[in-house]
């Protein structure tokens, strides 16, 4: 079996400019407070160029580079670029290993046999696409393949270890510093020259840790993985420096966030099944809203029109001051349909049409009627929207009494006269008579174990003009329910 | 002895059989649910039918929506335009609210965005308009051009179109029909099918290409009862 190994270089360094929207080629350097002083403690491949250095205070770094650009250790973001690096790598394998900061293991399958190229295309790319440095080695041990990736542009497969190692120096196995004295002083400076020495005399005059050094360098140094559970959830966010006032900026980042994550979710052939949209408010209340996409997609500009459509006609008392952008990637769908069931003609755009639907009427007026489990009149609450594509088994049909009800919603407020207990005379706002026919009280009553305790009474009630009409009583309030129209 | 075809092909060859039978008889551009009294109306696809409910067809509207929808949402989605946030979902069992899109509406002018907004859409090919309890003078308001609008997105969009209003007030419709029908307050036990045959459909205006009638032929009917 052979390992890959993904490495970032100047892993925080990325981190902190990914989060900014920087690409990492440009003249970056990360600060790092230690103790009273602040020095430089990763510097993008440019400012080395420039003489920009590890361990240079700042003051030292813009001397010899004016154009540099600092930016501060987030270790959040650096906690979102692993996750994207190890989702990344599992379009390679199902066993990969969060091995340090800005290092993957992965266990490539024995069955795929992979080229430079091939890697490139599978892994390389599509991250670098994302404006990530990337370096990617293979070996037949994690530990070779992790010096491979450090040696890799982008991609390293060496076909000949012994030959790749012989030039590489010692430092890269970070020996103590007593070991490194010793082998220094018998002229050992690369890993070719480690590897010349024989094994059992390395034990018995330099100790365990020799022998350590020599054993990272072995093919039969093989490891377990520690393999983690694959993660479904692919979430963009910022928090902001400036606040946001109007709806362009956001906008702007939204699309941003939309496209990364659509990359992301490219890079392993999956699709996004829901989004969630958070906005944090500089009134420490927080906007979210969760998308369920009627057939999942990857298409950037219907997702983009569907939380652009949803944010247009919201609006906010506070500033925005952050955001996150959640998807949960599913399989690309491959339902077919049955002979006998109809599906929508376009999805995507019924979604859209939902979202202005939900803008024009409000939220909770559009979406499909749920009844609930209750006695109580009325009590239904609405399904945001259509999820599963229409059944083709045909429901029964239920036997429907009497005439329907058409409820005014809410109930109208009704003055009602009452003779030997019934009602006789009815005052409201759109009927109003002495009530000629009653039928009734039906008394219904419900949860009198908690606080919800509803009791009423009904009363079925026409007027002279013909008019049919449900009167319910609640303590001493009367109210006009409905009418049979 | 058992069918050596499995249900759906034999549920398919009935479809086909039908839609054949259909298009002979010129009635594919016609909306069948399979109940006689609502296909005698012959309510078109793909255009704006009217059905008036006077306030002194006491029930008659809700009656003849809910055996509507009973008809349809077996079959298909259905998206009710509620003008006035009024209909009562209790009657259904919840496989069929399944596929109702309800859109509760506080007002006529919002409902009519809404219906735009359906219309454009045509995902579900039957969107029905509730009216009933809408004040005349908000209804009123609502200018012919609008209606007008409505009937060309339906076209367009091939959707079919129903709304229930409690007064004649739609002159681009294809087809009116008004419900008339007294009930009592005994007939809130009756079984609907009983009072669905009390109930009074005439068609009072149609404007339908049917058969050798040219598209653009338009006439009245002022007594083609149904019931």
């Amino acid at each position: 079996m052979n390992y890959a190994v993904l490495h970032a270089p100047e892993f925080r360094l990325q981190a902190a400019a990914r989060h900014r929207g920087l690409p990492s080629d440009q003249v970056l350097a990360l600060l790092e407070t230690m103790g009273n002083k602040t020095k430089v403690a990763e510097a993008s491949a440019k400012a080395r160029h420039h003489g920009v250095y590890p361990g240079l205070s700042s003051a030292q770094a813009l001397a010899r580079c004016a154009s540099l650009q600092f930016l501060q250790a987030d270790p959040a973001r650096e906690i979102d670029l692993q996750d994207l690096l190890l989702q990344s790598a599992t379009s390679l394998s199902p066993w990969v290993e969060s091995t340090a900061p800005g290092v993957i293991t992965i266990a490539l399958p024995p069955e795929k046999t992979f080229t430079e190229s091939s890697l490139h295309q599978i892994l390389g790319a599509p991250l670098q696409a994302m404006e990530l440095n990337i370096q990617i080695g293979v070996a037949p041990t994690p530990d070779l393949a992790l010096l491979a990736a450090r040696y890799a542009d982008p991609v390293h497969i060496p076909k000949n270890l012994s030959v790749f190692l012989d030039p590489l120096p010692l430092a890269l196995l970070q020996p103590s510093s007593d070991l490194s004295a010793i082998l220094k002083s018998w002229g050992i400076f690369t890993l070719g020259a480690l590897l010349t020495l024989p094994q059992e005399d390395l034990v018995t005059k330099l100790g365990p840790e020799a022998l350590v050094l020599r054993e990272k360098l072995s093919l039969k140094n093989t490891r377990p993985l520690h393999v983690l559970p694959p993660l479904d959830r692919y979430m963009e966010r910022m928090e902001l420096e400036d606040p946001i006032e109007t709806l362009e900026p956001l906008l702007f980042l939204i699309r941003r966030f939309l496209e990364q994550l659509g990359k992301r979710l490219q890079l392993l052939w999956l699709v996004a099944g829901k989004l969630q949209l958070t906005l944090f408010f500089e009134n420490k209340t927080t906007h979210q809203r969760l998308f369920v996409l009627p057939q999942p997609t990857l298409e950037i500009d219907l997702l983009f029109r569907m939380l652009h459509t949803h944010l247009e006609n919201f609006t906010s008392e506070a500033m925005v001051i952050g955001l996150e952008l959640e998807a949960w990637a599913t399989r690309p769908t491959t339902d077919q349909f049955d002979l006998f069931q109809q599906g929508f003609r376009d999805p995507h755009q019924f979604a859209e049409t939902l979202a202005r639907l939900e803008a024009l009427l409000q939220a909770g007026r559009v979406g499909v009627p749920q009844l609930e489990n209750s006695h109580r009149p009325d009590q239904i609450h609405m399904q945001a929207c259509i999820e599963k594509p229409e059944l083709s088994v045909t429901p029964p049909l239920p036997v429907f009494h009497g005439l329907p009800l058409l409820r005014f919603r809410p109930p109208l407020s009704a003055q009602v006269d009452l003779q030997k207990n019934r009602p006789a005379f009815l005052k409201s706002e759109r009927l109003s008579g002495p009530l000629q026919e009653l039928r009734g009280p039906w008394k219904a009553s419900g949860h009198w174990w908690d606080k919800e305790a509803w009791m009423q009474e009904e009363w079925d009630a026409a007027l002279p003009n013909g008019s049919l009409c449900r009167l319910a009583r609640t303590g001493l309030t009367w109210k006009v329910e409905g009418i049979y129209a | 002895m058992a069918s050596p075809f499995s249900p759906k092909i034999i549920e398919l060859r009935r479809l086909l059989g039908e839609q054949r039978q259909a298009r002979v008889n010129g009635q594919d551009s016609l909306w069948q649910c399979g109940d006689p009294q609502v296909d005698e109306l012959q309510i078109p696809k793909a255009a704006l039918t009217e059905i008036v409910a006077d306030p002194a067809s006491v029930g008659g509207g809700a009656l003849f929506l809910h055996r509507f929808l009973q008809l349809t949402l077996p079959r298909q989605r259905v998206v009710l335009i509620d003008g006035k946030n009024s209909f009562d979902p209790d009657d259904f069992s919840q496989p069929l609210l399944d596929r109702l899109l309800w859109l509760r509406c506080p007002d006529a002018a919002l409902a009519m965005k809404s219906c735009d907004l359906i219309l454009r859409d045509g995902n579900i090919p039957l969107a029905i308009l509730l009216f009933l309890l809408n004040p005349s003078q908000e209804l009123k308001k609502i200018p012919s051009q609008a209606w007008h609008r409505l009937h060309l997105l339906t076209e367009k969009s091939a959707v079919t179109f129903l709304v229930f209003t409690p007064f004649p007030q739609i002159g681009s419709a294809r087809l009116r029909v008004t419900l008339s029908g007294s009930f009592s307050l005994a007939d809130l036990d009756a079984d609907q099918p009983v009072l669905l045959r009390h109930l009074r459909l005439e068609t009072t205006r149609r404007r339908l290409s049917l058969g050798n009638i040219p598209e653009d032929t338009s006439y009245e009917l002022r007594s083609a009862s149904c019931a």
